[in-house]
């Protein structure tokens, strides 16, 4: 009862009691694995189907459920909601009780969360944006990462809520209230935060107009992928890899120092997505050193994690679920050293409005939040009583995603190079597209291993061995 | 182990929740959504001109299908404060004017070209065929096509088609009614309208140099680069006001569509190259061959030039490449550069007629030259230019016949029927002689492929 991190190997844990006091919600915890992974395939299908269209426009046809803009939205929002938040809560489910030495608030609430979030929400916003109706609250939102329209926003909001009471409140007021570790941190940071900034990033954009909403608009565009996907991350990242590798991360105070910039800094970011834009240039150039300050402070946190790794060098190979996670943290450090330079302003001129910017964004989609919730959710699966789990396929699913965004990542980067200069000479416009064409062929390319990965990541749920049923065994 | 304060009144927790989570959040929304929308208001209030207007609920429409549709993640409406957006769409955007934008549409990402500066650019013909099926009019575009906002077919647009391309019409059309507004004011006043003192900041200091070299486009020496669309393709009467006032004779010359080309170009066109820069951007509308018979030819009007029965001065191609035809679905290829310009106008000379000077006796001349007189000067001018009084307000504006020589064949057919929606009309009450006499005259008044005032 009295241990923060199950893993550290602390002599005074007393397992029974454990078992006793906080439960985990097993079922919950496969539930949300198994619609997390769901939601992950066909999301990126519809990012395939988006990736073909651009290389023959009339793929699927033209009716107005195929356009290629409606399938962008359900890709996006699909990967954000359907697939890392169902990983996310999956891992909540796990971690919660060892993190804060109490259950979660109720299973029944937890049914409710399942229920209202994936048919309440995921579903049904797919199915309202592919309709697309013009009433406003069942309409689509022209905001990037909230697409979704305002009626499913609003259960969104109320799942929340639930989050918070489900998961937050024990955190806060469990047995380890005062001596929570960096995992409880990111988990109360990232869901208090979003609930405050999701309502602000898609209300007041679509009702305040012009530039001031530009200005709402790009603090969620940074919010969403900082201050909701990172902290969940990095929850787990902190999690796991001192739970496999038994030992205590490497510095704690390095650990807080993380935290703390990241919460100060992240939101400060926003207005980088508009460099050179009509927005005052003091905010602009704010946004860019806080961007600047963000990859220090991710050099902090990615060193601090490495570091607890020293020595690990079989478990990093061997522990399919460590390996996705520490290359998720290597993805985490090169997108944000990336993020930071080309924020600069002589960088945003060349590679602003080009592909280079959808590399990054799944470099830092795909490639640190994918793998690292991919490598928290096996690694609580592994774990969780009834669930069954491959290892070779999980490895197989490894390398081919990594093998797939590697392609992906570095064509969209010299696309965007190649957009870039084609932008700033006098030639037609259509100069650059037909320069793009061979780029756009490497990208549906590269989705069929990251296709195929996604594929043995879900058959790796499903068959091999079972879980042992002591779920606090190492 | 734990490094944390074992504080029950205020702990890590606390310190997370309040600090991290809702702390950070106000700040955030502060210094980068409150205090710059402070700024903006003021400067919006400041700098909005009279002639910005809301929407209409046609044009609300529109946009509606724009923003659902996801236009906004392939095309960007914001002209960025660099020289590359400049040069290609004009003047940065100014924050007023998206004021009505609700929500903005800006976009972050530019697979089409920025809008921003849409309107008078591109005809409504040439939006409706585009967005009905865009590789009609662009060759290799990956847009998608939008037949379901249309009755079967291209011809029949339903309110969805018309209302999204009343929306287009409407992007920059404030900003370019502004401009006009400013190129009409002395210099004095002109710096008197850069950006008030509440925008000062809004842009870099670099910038309001730039901006303010463009709102004095009136000025014969600047790049016509530097501007959008030239305003001839775009309003015709404002350049012809400035035309007139114009006093230098060499100049004269340069009024092809009533616009003004800095210089003919220079640089020597090649042939090859001229003709894949044809397929690529002009074969979709003028037809592989050039006669002007496409896919899309039958959705414009007024239709496509066949370009196989005129001889063009070279100055007139640049001009119509710069300028594109207003009043027609031509669009400015602004964005060629000078050596491109020069290939294109090689391979479109190749395609036309040879040229000839058959020579005619004089009393023909004579005969033709009073049919002209009686039925022609009105619009083309006493001289054939294209400048007679009523030119001003015609588009397409009539041909200047110094510059563009159609064959005896084109100007036969073309007096028999006129010209589909433009001014010209059928002229029933010439016979067949006078038809040809009257031909024979207006092709006597070409001057030859290069403009006689670069002749030296």
């Amino acid at each position: 009862m009295s241990t923060t991190y199950s893993a550290q190997g602390d002599a005074k844990l007393d397992t029974s009691q454990i078992t006793v006091i906080a439960r985990t919600e097993s079922m919950l915890v496969r539930a949300h694995g198994l619609a997390a992974v769901i939601a992950l395939i066909v999301s990126a299908l519809f990012g395939t189907v988006v990736a073909i269209k651009f290389v023959d426009p009339e793929f699927l046809g033209t009716q107005p459920w195929a356009t290629w803009g409606l399938l962008r939205y359900n890709h996006t929002q699909g990967i954000m909601f359907g697939w890392l938040v169902n990983a996310f809560l999956c891992f909540l489910y796990y971690a919660t009780p060892r993190l804060a030495g109490r259950s979660v608030t109720s299973q029944r609430l937890g049914w409710a969360l399942f229920a209202l979030w994936n048919f309440g929400m995921v579903l049904p916003g797919w199915a309202l944006v592919e309709v697309n109706l013009p009433q406003w609250l069942l309409a689509i939102k022209p905001l990037e990462w909230t697409e979704f329209p305002l009626v499913i926003n609003a259960v969104t909001e109320i799942c929340l809520v639930i989050i918070i009471a489900q998961f937050l409140w024990p955190i806060a007021m469990g047995p380890e209230r005062d001596r929570l570790y960096i995992s409880a941190w990111y988990a109360l940071g990232g869901g208090v935060f979003t609930l405050l900034a999701f309502p602000m990033g898609s209300l007041v954009p679509e009702f305040v107009p012009g530039a001031v909403g530009a200005a709402f608009s790009g603090l969620w565009i940074h919010d969403a992928v900082g201050l909701l996907v990172t902290p969940f991350a990095l929850a787990m990242s902190y999690y796991v890899i001192p739970a496999v590798t038994g030992r205590p991360v490497y510095s704690h105070f390095v650990s807080m120092l993380g935290f703390w910039i990241l919460f100060f800094v992240y939101p400060l970011n926003g207005t980088h997505h508009y460099v050179y834009s009509a927005i005052p240039m003091d905010t602009q150039r704010a946004a860019i050193a806080a961007s600047l300050l963000l990859g220090v402070d991710v050099i902090i946190v990615v060193f601090n994690q490495l570091a607890s790794l020293r020595g690990a060098g079989v478990l990093m190979y061997r522990d399919v679920p460590l390996r996705f996670i520490w290359v998720g943290i290597v993805f985490y450090l090169i997108v944000s050293i990336q993020g930071s330079l080309q924020a600069l302003m002589p960088v945003q001129r060349v590679i602003h409005f080009s592909d280079w910017v959808i590399g990054h964004s799944h470099l830092a989609m795909l490639g640190f939040a994918t793998f690292v919730a991919a490598g928290g959710m096996l690694h609580a699966w592994q774990r969780t009583p009834g669930a069954r789990y491959h290892g070779g396929l999980a490895s197989a699913a490894f390398w081919l995603v990594s093998i797939g965004l590697a392609i992906m990542f570095i064509d969209l980067s010299v696309a965007g190079l190649v957009q870039g200069k084609s932008w700033a000479q006098p030639v037609p416009w259509m100069d650059s597209v037909r320069a793009s064409m061979p780029y756009w062929w490497w990208r549906v390319g590269a989705a069929f291993p990251i296709l195929a990965g996604f594929g043995c990541l879900l058959v790796s749920m499903l068959v091999g061995r079972q879980a042992i049923l002591t779920d606090e065994k190492q | 182990m734990s490094l944390l304060p074992r504080r029950r009144w205020f702990g890590a927790r606390q310190a997370v929740l309040f600090s991290a989570g809702i702390g950070f959040f106000v700040l955030s929304v502060v210094a980068l959504g409150i205090l710059p929308g402070l700024r903006l208001e003021r400067s919006i209030q400041a700098d909005t001109p009279a002639v910005l207007s809301p929407y209409t609920k046609a044009k609300l429409h529109g946009r509606s299908l724009y923003a659902a549709q996801g236009c906004a993640y392939c095309h960007s409406q914001q002209v960025r404060n660099i020289a590359e957006d400049v040069r290609r769409w004009g003047p940065p955007t100014q924050p007023w004017e998206t004021k009505y934008d609700s929500p903005q549409l800006w976009g972050t990402r530019r697979i089409g070209p920025d809008l921003a500066r849409e309107a008078g650019v591109r005809s409504k013909d040439w939006q409706l065929a585009h967005l009905y099926n865009p590789r009609y009019i662009v060759p290799g575009s990956i847009m998608p096509g939008y037949p379901w906002m249309f009755d079967g077919s291209v011809t029949r647009p339903k309110v969805d088609a018309l209302d999204l391309v009343a929306y287009l019409e409407t992007l920059g059309a404030a900003r370019r009614a502004e401009m006009s507004n400013v190129q009409q004011l002395t210099a004095d006043q002109i710096s008197a309208r850069r950006p008030s003192a509440a925008a000062k900041g809004t842009i870099p200091d670099w910038l309001a140099d730039v901006s303010g070299t463009i709102c004095s486009a009136a000025s014969p020496s600047i790049n016509a680069r530097s501007g959008p669309v030239k305003n001839t393709t775009v309003d015709e009467g404002i350049e012809l006001e400035t035309a007139s006032l114009d006093t230098d004779p060499s100049r004269a010359h340069a009024s092809i569509t009533g616009s003004t080309v800095s210089d003919a170009p220079t640089a020597k066109g090649d042939l090859i190259r001229g003709q894949t820069l044809f397929k690529q951007s002009c074969a979709s509308c003028h037809g592989a061959s050039g006669n002007g018979h496409s896919p899309a030819a039958f959705a414009l009007a007024p239709r496509p030039a066949d370009l196989t029965q005129f001889e063009y001065s070279d100055q007139a191609l640049a001009s119509v490449l710069e300028n594109g035809v207003a009043g027609s679905s031509m669009p400015a290829w602004r964005d060629l550069s000078d050596q491109q310009v020069a290939d294109l106008v090689a391979y479109v000379q190749s395609l036309g007629q040879k040229p000839s000077f058959i020579p005619t006796q004089s009393a023909t001349l004579a005969f033709g030259s009073q049919l002209y007189a009686a039925d022609c000067a009105a619009c083309h001018g006493v001289n054939g230019k294209g400048d007679g009084p009523v030119s001003a307000i015609l588009k397409p504006a009539p041909f200047d016949f110094e510059h563009i020589r159609p064959s005896t064949a084109e100007l036969e057919k073309v007096l028999m029927q006129g010209v589909p929606a433009s001014a010209m009309p059928a002229f029933p009450g010439l016979d067949a002689s006078d038809r040809k006499t009257l031909a024979t005259f207006v092709r006597s008044i070409y001057q030859g492929p290069i403009d006689p005032s670069n002749r030296h």
